[in-house]
């Protein structure tokens, strides 16, 4: 390589990005390298030493060594030499003997030396012979150990530096002993004594160690430092004055030179650990203020957190306390025992154990007032559901509930409940009592425990929540109190504004006004209380058009329906249901009160009217197990909006599926199963309560044994804790907090839970797609019968006709007489089969009454007959009739088009036609 | 430093080879005078010495002697026989009171340095390394200002960070107030009380050790024969009762902070200089005793302190340290560094720097100690790049890589890589590229290190996050 290349080649070389990639490889891979290139190449490399000492003699030799190593010479190792370290000192073991123990985790630790070292006086040699001197004419009692020496000189240093830090100007001017002495034994004073010291006193406790105290040299611990002065300290005090003065008033042993502001050479190279002073941020009155708050607020806080540790420390002591006691009384145990065996007494041994502790309950919490069964029923029914811990029975609430509706109920019943009743009234006035006086403590206890007022900051510890929290409280319990008393004054009558299946709108849907925009159906108590919706199964229908007993009375608009059992009221109802609305809207004359309901509901209307559209969901009840009702809903229609409501919770549908599944018939069967966290919350609640009524009474009622059997598919949709406990508290939050609410809204109505009114709802929804159901029946029953009539009419006809006819030919031709038979024949046959086809189709078993032919009453029969057996086969066949139930149960208005086609049809076409279609 | 290589200028440019004996004294004792050069009789050779102190010991007359060329630690108390009286004596040139204006400061490196290292003939690569030398002063005079490129270096002139160039010494006060805010280092213009040790000896756990320096422990102290220092809590006294009293009540059996790592041989400590004032204040004083350049000029609040330990059935007995800057403004990941020297040379200085560069690996940041380096620590720094760098090129055996790369992987700044792979020969030029070549030394030295099986510390035993201060807990005036 030429130098002007060579040059240019180095030229290159200088710069090197840290960011380009080197390729690495290996020298035996490159065979062709010119090392000797290289190395003369190698420059000076700067080392981070400082310049003088990067010249040092040894230095230079470790770094040629090493250099030539590199470059593939044989060197030895070369050192730095260092000054000798390698000497063992002997003694060592006399100074370090407390053994260590490794914890297995890692060490964590916060303690100071000052902490870790006990008394930071250390005598040195002169305080030892002085000490010898001074307990050698003492005896061994009264010698003062070399600890207590250390305390008194300690406390005397500190003394000292705390009244006379400047000492050091005149050191003759050093406090006498007696005024030592007379600080010292202040009791107020804590300022000397050491932080555990401090704590023991406090608490009033005698002295303690600590984890960082060591055990006492002399094998003695140390009397208290009050007993040591008074009985060493002046001629301890003798020694130590003369040596702090001969150390110009400075501490007997050396520390540490810090800096000296009034120095104004600070190079001595003793003065060490300077404070750094930074520059002092521009100093406003405003920045003072908030450093005054700061400290403040510091102070306060520490002060807290003293009180916080004392407090601490009482607890201890306390628990301590009950250790001994405890170890007493197991003591004493221990001879009560064997001096039982001794004198053979036999007595119980109960002395001999701990009684079970009872749970005690955490600081704060306030016992629930016991909450009397009538109570809980009015406060469930005008506020809704309480969170109640009550776990009252299944059968409890049965008979309050009987014992409560009975006076809306028919005699028969009054009668089995009057005892309850009767007893409800006596504990009534008990309960009030119990309630008072259960209420006081309520009213006072506050669930902060209050400290002494000397040691609480003047700061309020309230927030506006609580505040809020209290406010709403006492409100809540204001009108929990007024809904109590008013329950009390109105026994007796029936609440008609509580009549949960009552709604006071109209349900029937304008056919002129058609709800378009489906997206304000939720607008409505039951979209805004957010129930879940079991998916997969819906109502069943087809017991109540299979049952033709509703159709025996001729009136069609007087039918009434029992919405959950789908069971058939008639007009009697009113005898044991007097609650039940009247879908159809009949004016049933009670005399009990002075105006009808359908009258009231009409004034109502009258002043509210709004559309509301068709049944959205189809509605089924059931009994789940453990005798729960369920109560079961599924849309009809798909909305894509009302879909995402649905299903909000995923997690409970399915839940409530895997329990659908194996229900088969009734209760008996899964009256074990367990779910008590619904049981909690349910038992107060009104759902059940109605649903249960209501069941009661088909179940009661002896001539409608069917309707029980296929009402075993129900579920309660309700029945779902996170719901319960959302609409109880988004109740209480909206209830309360909402100044203005829609006079429109039903669930402010009245009062009325929103609850209790998507109930009423889901019925009135119920109730007007069977109304649009009964009505279809009716009118293809009607068809029916106009076919049949007109069948029967063309039949008389043709009779007629043939009549006349044979009558005419009678004469003329006898021998064609059978032929003519056979064609009459035919004409029946036709209308049975015409029959049977509709009363497939319907799948009910509704058949017009005054069809009297009596193979028609043959073929209902059979159905009649059939329908038991094929529940009792079980889920398969079920599925079919599900099926069939989606026929029926599609939407109404589809229905009624086809309706009013077929309806249509048969006045426009002639005979012959009709026959065939029912033939095909 | 700047007096010895000022007063050098005088003697002759064959002054460290002992001239001729004289056969008559050239001088008598009583014309030593602080400051002046004479031969001195180490270890069978004469030497040329600087006079520091004269003190009557035990009734003979003592001189403190620095050795010219040797490091401080080797300064020590003389008796007057040893002192050459037929070789020249050197009397202290006047101080001259220009020495702190700027004339002075531009002077001296051209005119002393050169004909300082001429004199170091020893080595075959010195005329190569003069060259260069000579260069780079050009150098650094040239691009100073313009050679800082964001991710460009010159090899010839990779400046060590936060070192003092020749020449741009600090005058005192503006080495204190670049210690104020941040650093533990200083170097010049120390007091001439503080050259001289002060200590003899110091007792610590079951060692007796030779101090190498001046620590500022209480003055009243140096009287005594012995420093007793406690093993554990590092407090010192002049007295053995004393000393007696406190083990007797001293409970503390590791260093009083949070144990961070711990494997069978070895645990850390993080100790916080503002919670552990006394503690840290003792372990500088003892650190102070064998580091040159450490300074105690301000207090321990800015800096962490962690410690290694070794545990026996006493307790966790100190090793070594290395202090940190809680917010190290310039990037240094060590502050001051040590090793006891009743433990070096087992490979501890090793560990404790690996363990500074796990710290700066979890808290993702490279890092490098603060300058200047002892000799002892660029030794054992330049050992423990080597060896990561051959152990990280010959173990993963990449096909390429940069520079950043190495610095990712390795926490190490790329300037101490590329120095490392200058000294270790390994960067070089090949056909138009730079090239990291693995030699067949490297290659060597790596497998051998790696049979010694040489303990290592294991970055999963960290148990540690990076502690976050707040800025009025990194302000440190009371």
């Amino acid at each position: 390589m030429g130098p002007v290349s060579n040059a240019g080649a180095r030229f290159r070389q200088r710069k090197i990005s840290v960011k380009q990639t080197l390729q690495v490889i290996k020298q035996s891979d490159i065979p062709d390298f010119d090392l000797e290139d290289q190395q003369r190449e190698l420059q000076h490399i700067e080392t981070g030493v400082e310049k003088g000492e990067e010249e040092e003699h040894h230095l230079q030799q470790v770094i040629n060594a090493s250099a030539a190593k590199f470059k593939g010479a044989n060197v030895k190792q070369v050192y730095i030499p260092t000054p000798d370290a390698s000497r063992i000192w002997k003694e060592a073991d006399k100074y370090y003997y407390q053994k260590f123990s490794e914890p297995s985790e890692y060490i964590k630790f916060s303690a100071v030396v000052e902490d870790t070292s006990g008394c930071q006086y250390n005598m040195d040699e002169r305080d030892d012979e002085f000490l010898q001197q001074f307990n050698k004419n003492l005896t061994k009692e009264n010698q003062c150990t070399e600890d207590e020496f250390e305390i008194i000189c300690e406390r005397f240093d500190k003394i000292i530096d705390e009244k006379q830090p400047f000492l050091t100007m005149d050191p003759q001017q050093i406090l006498s002993f007696d005024e030592i002495k007379k600080i010292s034994l202040d009791p107020n004073s804590i300022k000397y004594l050491r932080p555990n010291e401090i704590l023991a006193k406090k608490l009033n406790i005698p002295k303690f160690k600590t984890l960082y105290d060591a055990d006492s040299s002399s094998g003695r611990d140390p009397r208290p430092i009050d007993q040591l002065i008074e009985k060493f300290g002046a001629s301890i005090y003798e020694h130590w004055k003369n040596r702090r003065i001969e150390r110009n008033g400075k501490p007997v042993f050396p520390t540490l030179k810090f800096e000296d502001p009034s120095q104004k050479d600070d190079s001595n190279p003793y003065t060490c650990f300077r404070r750094r002073e930074f520059r002092q941020a521009r100093k406003t009155r405003r920045t003072d203020t908030q450093s005054i708050h700061k400290l403040k607020v510091l102070y306060t806080d520490l002060k807290r957190a003293e009180n916080l540790l004392l407090l601490v420390g009482e607890r201890e002591l306390k628990k301590q306390n009950l250790f001994e006691v405890n170890y007493e009384t197991l003591k004493l145990r221990k001879e009560f025992k064997q001096l039982k065996r001794d004198a053979n007494i036999k007595i119980d041994d109960e002395l001999l154990y701990d009684k079970p502790k009872k749970k005690r309950p955490p600081i704060g919490y306030i016992p629930p007032p016991p909450v009397h069964k009538n109570e809980e029923k009015s406060k469930s029914n005008n506020k809704g559901s309480l969170p109640s811990n009550n776990k009252t029975s299944k059968t409890k609430i049965k008979a309050e509930l009987s014992s409560s509706g009975s006076n809306k109920k028919s005699t028969s019943m009054e009668l089995s409940n009057s005892n309850a009743q009767t007893n409800n009234n006596n504990n009534i006035n008990k309960n009030n009592e119990n309630n008072i006086s259960n209420k006081l403590p309520q009213a006072v206890i506050q669930p902060y425990v209050k400290l002494p007022p000397a040691k609480i900051p003047d700061i309020e510890l309230t927030t506006v929540n609580t505040v809020l929290k209290d406010k709403l409280e006492g409100i809540k319990k204001a009108v929990s109190d007024k809904l109590i008393k008013r329950k009390l004054q109105d026994e007796g009558w029936i609440n008609f504004t509580d009549d949960p299946y009552n709604p006071y709108f109209d349900m029937s849907l304008n056919d002129n006004n058609l709800i378009e925009e489906k997206s304000h159906i939720p607008y409505s108590s039951i979209a805004s209380s957010m129930f879940e919706v079991e998916n997969s199964r819906e109502i069943n229908f087809s017991h109540i058009f299979n049952n033709n007993r509703h159709y025996s009375n001729n009136d069609s608009e007087i039918v009434k329906i029992n919405f959950f059992t789908g069971q058939v009221v008639k007009n009697d109802r009113h005898t044991y249901l007097p609650e039940f609305y009247d879908a159809v809207g009949d004016e049933i004359p009670n005399t009990k009160f002075g105006r009808t309901k359908s009258e009231l509901y009409e004034e109502f209307n009258e002043k509210n009217r709004f559309n509301v559209s068709e049944a959205l969901f189809k509605v089924r009840k059931r009994h789940g197990r453990g005798g729960r009702i369920w109560m079961d809903r599924k849309r009809t229609a798909d909305d894509d909006l009302f879909e995402e409501y649905l299903n909000y919770s995923d997690s409970e549908d399915s839940d409530n599926d895997v329990r659908v599944d194996g229900i088969s018939t009734s209760n008996q069967i899964l009256g074990k199963g367990t779910f008590d966290h619904e049981e909690k919350l349910f038992d107060d609640g009104e759902n059940i309560m109605d649903v249960d009524k209501d069941d009661d009474v088909s179940e009661s009622s002896p001539v409608k044994p069917k309707v029980v059997e296929n009402s075993k598919k129900r579920r309660n949709a309700y029945d779902c804790n996170m719901d319960a406990k959302k609409r109880l508290k988004s109740r209480f939050m909206f209830d309360s907090d909402l100044p203005i609410s829609n006079p429109l809204d039903p669930s402010k109505l009245n009062q009325i839970g929103k609850q209790t009114q998507a109930v009423r709802f889901g019925c009135m929804l119920l109730s007007k797609a069977y109304d649009n159901m009964h009505q279809i029946r009716q009118k293809q029953i009607l068809h029916h019968q106009q076919k049949l009539q007109q069948q029967q009419h063309q039949q008389r006809e043709q009779q007629l006709r043939e009549q006349k006819e044979r009558e005419r030919q009678a004469v003329l031709a006898r021998q064609n007489l059978n032929n003519r038979s056979n064609l009459k024949d035919k004409g029946f046959e036709n209308g049975n089969k015409m029959d049977k086809l509709s009363s497939s189709l319907t799948a009910s078993a509704s058949t017009p009454k005054n069809s009297k032919t009596p193979k028609e009453k043959k073929a209902k029969k059979e159905s009649d007959s059939k329908k038991p057996k094929i529940n009792k086969k079980g889920l398969p066949k079920e599925k079919n009739k599900n099926s069939m139930n989606d026929i029926s149960g599609s939407p109404s208005v589809k229905l009624k088009i086809e309706n009013s086609v077929n309806g249509n049809k048969p006045a426009t076409i002639s005979n012959p036609k009709v026959d065939k279609e029912n033939k095909i | 430093m700047t007096s010895d290589t000022e007063n050098l200028d005088i003697l002759d440019s064959t002054a460290l080879i002992p001239p001729k004996r004289t056969t008559e004294p050239l001088f008598t004792a009583s014309s030593i005078v602080p400051g002046s050069k004479v031969f001195v009789l180490k270890d069978d050779n004469y030497r040329l010495s600087e006079i520091l102190a004269f003190q009557v010991r035990r009734g003979k007359p003592s001189y403190y002697v620095h050795y010219v060329e040797f490091n401080k630690r080797l300064d020590e108390w003389t008796l007057e026989e040893n002192i050459d009286f037929h070789r020249p004596l050197v009397l202290p040139k006047a101080q001259s009171p220009k020495k702190d204006t700027k004339k002075q400061k531009k002077k001296t490196p051209a005119s002393s340095v050169p004909s300082s290292r001429s004199q170091l003939s020893s080595t075959p690569v010195e005329s190569d390394r003069q060259m260069s030398v000579k260069t780079e002063d050009k150098m650094d005079e040239d691009d100073n200002d313009n050679g800082d490129n964001d991710d460009e270096m010159d090899l010839d002139n990779l400046n060590v960070q936060g070192l003092v160039k020749e020449g741009e010494e600090l005058s005192r006060e503006d080495e204190i107030k670049k210690l104020r805010t941040s650093g533990s280092m200083t170097q010049n213009n120390v007091n001439a009380l503080a050259k001289i040790r002060n200590f003899t000896n110091i007792i610590i756990g079951n060692h007796e050790v030779e101090p190498w320096y001046f620590s500022p422990y209480p003055i009243e102290y140096t009287d005594e024969g012995s420093l007793f220092i406690c093993d554990f809590s590092l407090q010192y006294f002049g007295s053995k009762k004393q000393f007696e009293r406190f083990r007797s009540k001293c409970t503390l059996k590791h260093p009083p902070g949070n144990e961070i790592y711990r494997d069978e041989k070895v645990s850390f400590f993080e100790i916080d200089g503002r919670n552990q004032r006394t503690w840290c204040r003792n372990l500088c004083l003892l650190s102070k005793l064998f580091l040159d350049h450490k300074t105690l000029y301000y207090d321990v609040d800015p800096f962490l302190f962690y410690c290694m330990t070794r545990r026996d059935e006493l307790g966790h007995h100190l090793v070594g340290y290395f202090s940190k800057e809680k917010e190290s403004a310039d990037g240094y990941n060590v502050a001051c560094i040590l090793t006891l020297p009743q433990y070096q040379r087992h490979g501890y200085g090793k560990l404790l720097i690996q363990f500074s560069y796990m710290l700066s690996e979890r808290e993702g940041k490279n890092g490098s100690p603060e300058k200047p380096l002892s000799d002892l620590g660029l030794l054992s720094y330049r050992a423990y790049w080597a060896e990561t760098i051959a152990a990280l090129l010959i173990e993963t055996k990449p096909a390429e890589i940069s520079v950043e790369e190495i610095s990712q992987k390795t926490s190490m700044t790329t300037t101490d890589i590329l120095h490392t792979l200058q000294t270790m020969n390994m960067l070089r030029y090949y056909k138009g590229q730079h090239i990291i070549c693995i030699t067949d030394q490297v290659a060597q030295a790596h497998d051998k290190l790696k049979k010694k099986k040489k303990h290592q510390l294991d970055p999963k035993k960290l148990i540690w996050k990076p502690p976050v201060f707040t800025a009025s807990q990194l302000r440190f005036g009371w």
